[in-house]
């Protein structure tokens, strides 16, 4: 019987060789999927125009150039300015909205606190129905008035309900009740109670949400496709956008407009664009492996202890 | 438990209820709060005027300050002090000043506008098109001012300038909602081929009078010049367009008439005879090695160009269009004309400024508008930029573009702002002088054939779904046909098939109604 029992849980613990290798063929082959168009982006953005034109992209530069790099630094201040505003707007956006979702996940998650379900309400509410676009585009310009300034890029951003309800669940699962009772019973206020007992419990939770945010800051371009006029509030990710679309629509619209090839001429071209994807793509990746550490922990925090 | 729910119905009723009665106030409030705002403007702004009349008699016009929208290649990073010296020249004249803002092609400047417009945001002016803020759908809705019966008081200059012809073209049922720019008012097709390699090889390009003319050229190159299309036509930018039929909704939707304005008949375009010769002929083409053989899967057909590795290439033409392009791709290039030039609804409203519906002052939009169609001076600056500065005058109206132009302002679009007959041109365009390139422009378009429908639009919404069925088909199998790598014997029937089960002949039908309908009108 026990000898049963071993096996069984060997076997619900482990996969055999052979699945382990399929899984890992699998795996190795959807993560190489994900990286080669990046090399490729990468290698294309430190090959020489000319070459593109008449070989093709490849890998490994048949003829190295740092035009593209220099044609980014070198082409006014507006993609150093873009870049620069793309950093502060990820900073600032991600504490502002991490510490607003925190905050309102953890009072809809106690238990003590009576109006919690009509709150949950309405944060669940807006995730099914919305005013749609012109509605929300008429709060911000004419109510908000915070069209054509850096705030367009943050408090629409702000609270995400999915989010909270994420960070609601983790307040409920891993913070018990009876720690806020002792805390409360040690004499410790509600925000002391919050700030250092809950939050540092919180931390894997928090730090997914931030990830999250912080992509969402960083790869915004919905939000300055709508609200931002000023061609000096571009971030680095609008810019990117707006030229692509606009070769894009340019190749399309080809036999309406006139003299389009003049237009298209004045474009960045192949190569600059690529190297624009390189910047962009920096410093985010640095911000992969701060957070990473918390995703382990976010695994073993969750795990019952004896 | 049955409480519960019956709570939660009843506050989502709630809900319901007061985000409707909150939608609908806001409205209410938005537009009295407007209506407020205007007054007080309006008292303030008098009271201004006064002031200012008491100073200096002469001016009777308020200040004002005009919001102009275009698209184009982004804000310039020397607007401002282009803009100043619109000012300067403008405020003396209109008591206006101008606040122009470029937005990017696509969807920078389609989204933006588009919000603007649907959330009755203020503004003066915008462009317009056919293919850009949807001229004619956008102006039927009631999002711009309909200019007709301002035109006589407030722009009687521009009005001459475009004719009868172009004002009716750019009219939708009778009212002008935009002001089209002065440009070439009309199309033909036909190729434009490298100079440079038929020279080479001797091919007289003057021996081509129509479309399959050019076969014998497109042998000697596919022969001597391995690496080189002999023929580009890929998907959209293709050789159909050569047959030049007048699209009612657009190129991916069956129902034309024929282009040579012959009846007002519509036909599916891709099921006539002269569409199965020419998809023969392509077909024929293929096989020889004339067209790359994954033409079918490409879209971007200006790279190649670009780089010289096309030999010819149906194109959309105009005077000195050959020169426009040898400008723009570095490639020398010559154009032969195949069809005879038709002016269409297409071009009428090709490129227009409108007046917005939420302009306060619609009046002065126009005089401005006027202002820049007959004055050079004006319409020159906003185009070019500052002459010392941005630019260099070569002779009377010639000008070189300098350094600080390239940099800080060079819209480089003056075929899309008020009138392109007034504008200088670049030294490096074949034409003697300006006067020379317009004339031309000019006599082009009085040769031009006005379509037996100028003027009409079809309305898609009683067969909107079925338009869009029939666009999913075209995709299917146009790009196989356009490109010759089909074969039209076996495709065309099938194609035609599915066309009919999308809900062909209703379509055609229904545009046939309206265009009967808009012919006995006339």
């Amino acid at each position: 019987m026990k000898q049963v029992e071993k096996v069984n849980s060997k076997l619900a613990n482990t996969v055999s060789p052979f699945w382990n290798g399929v899984f890992h063929i699998i795996f190795i082959l959807y993560s190489l999927a994900c990286i080669i168009p990046l090399l490729l982006v990468i290698g294309v953005s430190f090959t020489d125009e000319n070459t593109i034109v008449t070989l093709g992209y490849n890998f490994i530069p048949k003829v190295f150039s740092l035009e593209a790099y220099k044609w980014v630094f070198q082409s006014g201040d507006a993609i150093l300015r873009a870049y620069g505003l793309s950093i502060v707007i990820t900073i600032i956006g991600t504490l502002c909205s991490v510490a607003i979702i925190a905050m309102f996940a953890y009072v809809i998650s106690r238990k003590d606190f009576r109006y919690r379900n009509t709150f949950s309400f309405i944060v669940f509410f807006t995730m099914i129905f919305n005013g749609g676009l012109v509605p929300w585009y008429m709060v911000y310009t004419n109510l908000l008035h915070i069209n054509d300034t850096p705030a367009a890029y943050i408090i629409p951003a702000l609270v995400n309900a999915w989010y909270v309800m994420i960070m609601r669940t983790f307040f409920q699962t891993n913070v018990p009740d009876s720690i806020i009772e002792s805390a409360k019973i040690d004499g410790a206020g509600e925000f002391r109670t919050f700030v250092q007992i809950v939050l540092p419990l919180a931390k894997p939770g928090l730090a997914t949400i931030a990830l999250f945010q912080t992509l969402q800051f960083w790869n915004d371009w919905y939000l300055p496709l709508m609200l931002i006029e000023n061609s000096k509030l571009y971030n680095l990710q609008y810019i990117l956008y707006k030229t692509l679309t606009a070769i894009q629509y340019l190749a399309q619209a080809s036999n309406v407009t006139g003299g389009t090839a003049q237009i298209l001429a004045k474009l960045p071209s192949e190569t600059a664009r690529m190297a624009m994807c390189v910047l962009a793509i920096g410093p985010i990746i640095l911000a992969y492996p701060f957070f990473q550490k918390y995703f382990v922990k976010g695994l073993t925090v969750g795990a019952v202890k004896g | 438990m049955q409480k519960a729910k019956k709570l939660l119905g009843l506050l989502l009723v709630l809900c319901m209820a007061v985000s409707f009665v909150v939608g609908c106030g806001s409205n209410d409030s938005a537009s009295t709060s407007s209506t407020a705002a205007e007054s007080s403007t309006a008292a303030e702004s008098s009271t201004a005027a006064e002031s200012s009349t008491a100073a200096e008699s002469s001016v009777a016009l308020d200040p004002v300050e005009l919001k102009w929208y275009v698209i184009g290649n982004g804000q310039p990073k020397d607007m401002d002090t282009v803009l100043a010296k619109v000012n300067e020249w403008l405020q003396p004249r209109i008591n206006a000043t101008l606040k122009l803002t470029i937005f990017s092609w696509g969807d920078d400047f389609e989204q933006k506008m588009g919000a603007k417009v649907a959330s009755g945001e203020e503004f003066d002016i915008t462009f317009t098109a056919n293919w850009a803020l949807n001229y004619l759908q956008n102006a039927p809705k009631g999002a711009f001012v309909d200019l007709t019966p301002m035109l006589d008081q407030y722009a009687p200059k521009t009005k001459a300038l475009l004719g009868e012809k172009v004002i009716k073209g750019a009219s939708i049922d009778g009212k002008l909602y935009a002001i089209p720019t002065n440009k070439e008012m009309a199309h033909n097709w036909g190729f434009l081929i490298n100079k440079d390699l038929a020279d080479k090889h001797g091919i007289d390009v003057t021996t081509i009078k129509k479309f399959e003319d050019i076969e014998p050229a497109l042998k000697i190159i596919k022969e001597k010049e391995p690496g080189v299309e002999p023929f580009q036509t890929v998907v959209g930018e293709s050789a159909y367009r050569i047959l030049d039929f007048e699209k009612l909704v657009d190129d991916n939707v069956p129902g034309a008439i024929y282009g040579d304005g012959r009846d007002t008949k519509v036909v599916n375009d891709f099921d006539t005879p002269e569409a199965k010769q020419l998809f023969e002929t392509l077909h024929k083409w293929y096989k020889a090695g004339y067209i790359r053989k994954d033409a079918d899967t490409i879209t971007d057909w200006s790279s190649n160009r670009k780089a010289g590795k096309v030999f010819s290439a149906v194109a959309s033409l105009k005077p000195g269009k050959d020169g426009e392009e040898s400008v723009s791709t570095g490639v020398n290039w010559v154009q032969v004309d195949i069809t005879a030039p038709m002016a269409t609804t297409r071009e009428m409203t090709g490129a227009m400024q409108a007046i917005s519906k939420t302009s306060k002052n619609p009046e002065r939009a126009l005089m401005f508008l006027e202002l820049f169609n007959t004055e050079p001076e004006l319409c020159n600056l906003i185009n070019y930029g500052i002459e010392g500065t941005h630019y260099t005058k070569v002779s009377d109206t010639k000008i070189k573009v300098e350094q600080a132009g390239l940099d800080g302002y060079n819209p480089g679009t003056p075929w899309m702002f008020g009138n392109q007959f007034n504008t200088y041109i670049y030294e490096s365009e074949k034409f003697e002088s300006a006067t020379e390139k317009w004339e031309k422009f000019k006599a082009y378009n009085e040769s031009a054939k006005a379509s037996p429908i100028l003027g009409f639009t079809f309305n898609a919404e009683p067969v909107k779904t079925k338009v869009a069925a029939l666009t999913g088909v075209k995709k299917q199998y146009m790009p196989g046909l356009e490109t010759g790598k089909a074969d039209p014997a076996v495709a065309l029937p099938k194609f035609v098939e599915k066309l009919k089960a999308a809900g062909l002949d209703d379509v055609l039908a229904e545009m046939q109604k309206q265009v009967d309908e808009f012919v006995a009108k006339k």
